[in-house]
């Protein structure tokens, strides 16, 4: 019975051992969590599926090129039937991003770890297996857990290049410029200009030498530096490491705490301490965050805790997100979104429109919002410029008159496709004779370009009236209708642009059909429901016919063979999209969905056979 | 992944494909002396560089304002003033249509060589800039025009999204005599019915390949 006992007990902790779900392992210190649910998705793609697909074929052919070890997902010995976290966790001095995973069969993935590494650097330490490939990337295993560990150093003590402008850019050969005397050296005798060069010369081989010792110091200044940076990053691997494969983070309470959908087939949780459209500013600042260029950034109204997961249904593939705000956000979010779109603009819709996108929000209310915003993110940043900011929201608040331009921009807009359409389109060419003289002709081709309108609710009726008449008045628009044209001259844009002003909303269209029929009351015609729904129950709301979409593109008579063939092969499997998002209890939320179709046994397979479809279509060109 | 690359490029480029042409012609007279033109039409494609034109960056490059492209051409434009043995330099920059207009006289045909140089030069000081492009022998009467590998060695480089932009572009020969030709070699070279002009025209994808294709040695009767 004791035995019985002590048995049930060791298989039952090390089958929990083995199964420990690896999100105990991620710290509060991530910023960043991507989990792939294999028991969910595994429910609906066997690995009998992904080994016979041509995707499967075609990442092993990437990955190992000739020396092709496995011929099975299994073969990996990878547990896909665990969850797989991709994590970011930033530190003072040293970011680490990390991949990891449960090994089920340890023989097969040492096999094929091995076989790929076989050229780099592997030991055995602390009862941990490494393969480094370079002194900031590891794999580390043991017998049941896998990570794939990348380090980025961030601080300044090692950094080779500590600002910007101490690099090689203002290291050059180049020998200083020396003034010259012009009018002293046409004055030499042949002995004093002999004389006059050595002496040059002599200058700047002195100069040189100096700059080439100069630039060997700075040289092993910074190997030294890079030597200890390795050092230092090597052992804080290591450190993570040692703490990644014990209970540390668990016992001492420091393991990361969002929210993921264990349900999910894929869940993402980020937390944007900063605004999402700011990340796009880090190349361009040099890789140093500047808080101030962006003051004005509609993004800095995205700030906080972002959740979002993937799902794989029977009927339809889904990306459910939830934003929760930072700081006095929510509440400011909860006015700014309490507005729905006037419905009247449903009526400039049609149901043969390629796709569309609404948005709704209380312009007032946003511009009473901001300053508090802006306040709020850069205190984050810096404290010591807290009178600055405050300084700004004041004088915000003092130059905006938040009635009047919510006025002018009451907060509804919607962008329309209508169609993408054949044209014909004007060009010059050469014709030859019979001896080849050639004269510049005038020709007509057709050309596929799109036919698109942008409404905009506005109450300022004669300020925009004022606009069109200024604009006819300096020739760039031209009467035409009950609107406006712009005139060739004045239109950069490969299309010709409309615009209109009707029962308080601002028209701009391409085409002159549809500016007609927007004055005239809209399309005419009753809006599927689903549709009507999307964009008057929600603040945003996306569509788009991707099948018409590429049914109309491949109308094109001029479409090269490889993108019809493409072209042709997304038609027949991609369905129709949409994507809404709302405000509800301090959140928002943004959920994006396609159809499965009817052929398909559920999302998992419809994307796998998808991108199958693709591969093979490339395949046999 | 090499094919899903592919196929993300071949949407991703889908709107960047686009037509070219451009017309080199050469007059040549007896004397040796001469004119050449240039002309670069991208007027086919009009609607796309307008497109292209709205954004900042394409494939990562930045996209210039018609201002910057109006100034660099004419910067080239400049730079070939000033080679020995050219005169009367016209240019014309048609940027609605975006049609480009180079033309000058020489003295001797290989003066076009520098010409060639400083255009090639304008932007890469690390190019082979001695290579010749033109000459022509007044005893033997035989000129020739030599193609080079520059292109080739720029289109090695690019992107495969970049690459999209040659499909359909077409390069232009035209040299003119006033005298008869008597033997023409060129792969694509045809002879008009006066027999005063040699004349081919080229897909650049096949100057991607190899510049030699633009190789003509024309004899003069």
């Amino acid at each position: 019975m004791k035995h019985f006992i002590l048995s049930l007990i060791l298989f039952t902790t090390s089958n929990f051992a083995f199964s420990q779900d690896l999100k105990e392992k991620i710290n509060d210190k991530a910023s960043f969590v991507f989990v792939i649910n294999g028991a969910v998705t595994m429910q609906k793609v066997s690995t009998r599926d992904i080994d016979n697909s041509s995707l499967f074929k075609e990442l092993l052919d990437e990955f190992f090129r000739r020396k092709v070890p496995v011929v099975s997902l299994d073969g990996f010995g990878v547990d896909y039937n665990q969850s797989m976290y991709f994590a970011y966790e930033n530190d003072t001095d040293v970011n680490m991003s990390y991949f990891t995973y449960h090994i089920n069969d340890l023989e097969s993935f040492e096999k094929v770890v091995k076989e790929k590494m076989e050229h780099n650097g592997f030991e055995a330490k602390n009862g941990l297996n490494v393969l480094s490939y370079d002194y900031d990337s590891k794999l580390i295993w043991n017998a049941n857990t896998a990570l794939l560990l990348i380090a980025d150093y961030v601080g300044r003590q090692y950094n080779e290049y500590n600002y910007w402008y101490d690099d090689y850019y203002y290291e050059t050969t180049e020998s200083a410029e020396v003034a010259v005397d012009y009018e002293a050296i046409e004055n030499m005798t042949q002995e004093e200009w002999e004389a006059y060069m050595n002496e040059v010369k002599e200058k700047e081989a002195k100069k040189a030498e100096e700059e080439r010792l100069a630039r060997e110091k700075k040289e092993k200044e910074r190997e030294e530096k890079r030597a200890k940076k390795e050092a230092y990053v090597n052992s804080k691997m290591w450190e993570r490491a040692a703490t990644f494969f014990s209970d540390d983070t668990k016992t001492k309470g420091q393991q990361f705490k969002g929210q993921l959908n264990s349900s999910a087939d894929a869940s993402l949780w980020y937390d944007n301490h900063i605004s999402f459209f700011d990340l796009f500013w880090y190349g361009r600042y040099m890789g140093y965050y500047n808080p101030y260029g962006s003051l004005f950034s509609m993004g800095n109204f995205f700030n906080g805790e972002l959740t979002a997961d993937l799902y794989l249904n029977e009927t339809d593939i889904q990306v459910k997100s939830e934003m929760t705000y930072h700081g006095e956000l929510a509440d400011a979010f909860g006015k700014i979104y309490s507005q729905k779109i006037d419905k009247q603009f449903t009526k400039y819709l049609s149901n043969s429109d390629l796709g569309f996108a609404s948005f709704a929000f209380d312009t007032e209310e946003m511009l009473n919002a901001y300053p508090d915003i802006i306040e709020q993110m850069m205190l984050r940043y810096d404290t010591t410029m807290a009178d600055e900011y405050s300084l700004f929201a004041d004088l915000f608040t003092l130059i905006i008159d938040e009635e009047n331009i919510a006025n002018a921009i009451t907060g509804d807009a919607l962008f329309i496709l209508n169609e993408v359409s054949k044209k014909e389109v004007e060009y010059y060419t050469y014709d030859y004779d019979e001896n080849y003289n050639y004269e510049r002709k005038l020709k007509t081709r057709i050309e596929l370009l799109p036919d698109f309108s942008f409404l905009m609710g506005s109450k300022e009726e004669g300020l925009i009236n004022k606009m069109f008449k200024l604009g006819v008045k300096h020739e760039g628009l031209e009467k035409v209708d009950k609107g406006y044209k712009m005139i060739d001259k004045w239109n950069d844009f490969p299309f010709d642009l409309y615009f209109a002003y009707d029962q308080e909303v601002l028209i701009t269209t391409t085409s002159k059909k549809q500016l007609a029929q927007f004055i005239n009351g809209g399309s005419g015609e009753k809006l599927a429901a689903d549709k009507s729904k999307l964009v008057t129950k929600n603040s945003g709301a996306m569509y788009l016919d991707v099948p018409t979409l590429l049914g109309q593109i491949l109308t094109y008579d001029d479409l090269g063979r490889s993108e019809r063939r493409v072209f042709t092969a997304m038609q027949e499997d991609l369905q129709s999209m949409s994507a809404k998002f709302f405000n509800k209890g301090g959140s928002t939320f943004i959920e994006a969905s396609t159809k499965v179709p009817s052929t398909e046994e559920n999302g998992a397979l419809y994307l796998l056979h998808f991108i199958d479809h693709m591969i093979d279509t490339e395949r046999n060109r | 992944m090499r094919r899903l690359h592919f196929i993300l490029i071949i949407t991703i480029s889908f709107s960047l494909t686009g037509c070219f042409e451009i017309i080199e012609e050469v007059k040549l007279q007896a004397d040796g002396r001469g004119k050449l033109k240039y002309i670069i039409n991208f007027s086919q494609s009009s609607s796309k560089i307008k497109s292209l034109l709205l954004m900042d960056e394409v494939e990562g490059q930045a996209v210039p304002s018609k201002e910057k492209i109006r100034y660099e051409f004419q910067k080239v434009v400049n730079k070939t003033k000033n080679v020995s043995g050219i005169s009367n330099v016209k240019s014309q920059s048609d940027l609605d249509n975006f049609i480009f207009t180079y033309q000058c006289d020489f003295k001797e045909v290989e003066n076009l060589n520098a010409v060639m140089d400083s255009v090639k030069g304008a932007d890469n000081q690390d190019l082979n800039l001695n290579e010749k492009y033109f000459s022509y022998s007044r005893s033997n009467k035989i000129f020739k025009r030599k193609g080079d590998d520059l292109l080739k060695e720029q289109y090695s480089k690019m992107t495969d999204g970049q690459k999209v932009i040659f499909v359909g572009a077409t390069y232009t020969c035209l040299y003119r005599f006033q005298g008869e030709i008597d033997s023409l070699k060129s792969v694509y070279g045809k002879m008009s019915k006066d027999k005063l002009t040699a004349f081919s025209k080229l897909d650049v994808l096949k100057l991607t390949e190899n510049g030699q294709y633009l190789n003509h040695e024309i004899k003069l009767k």
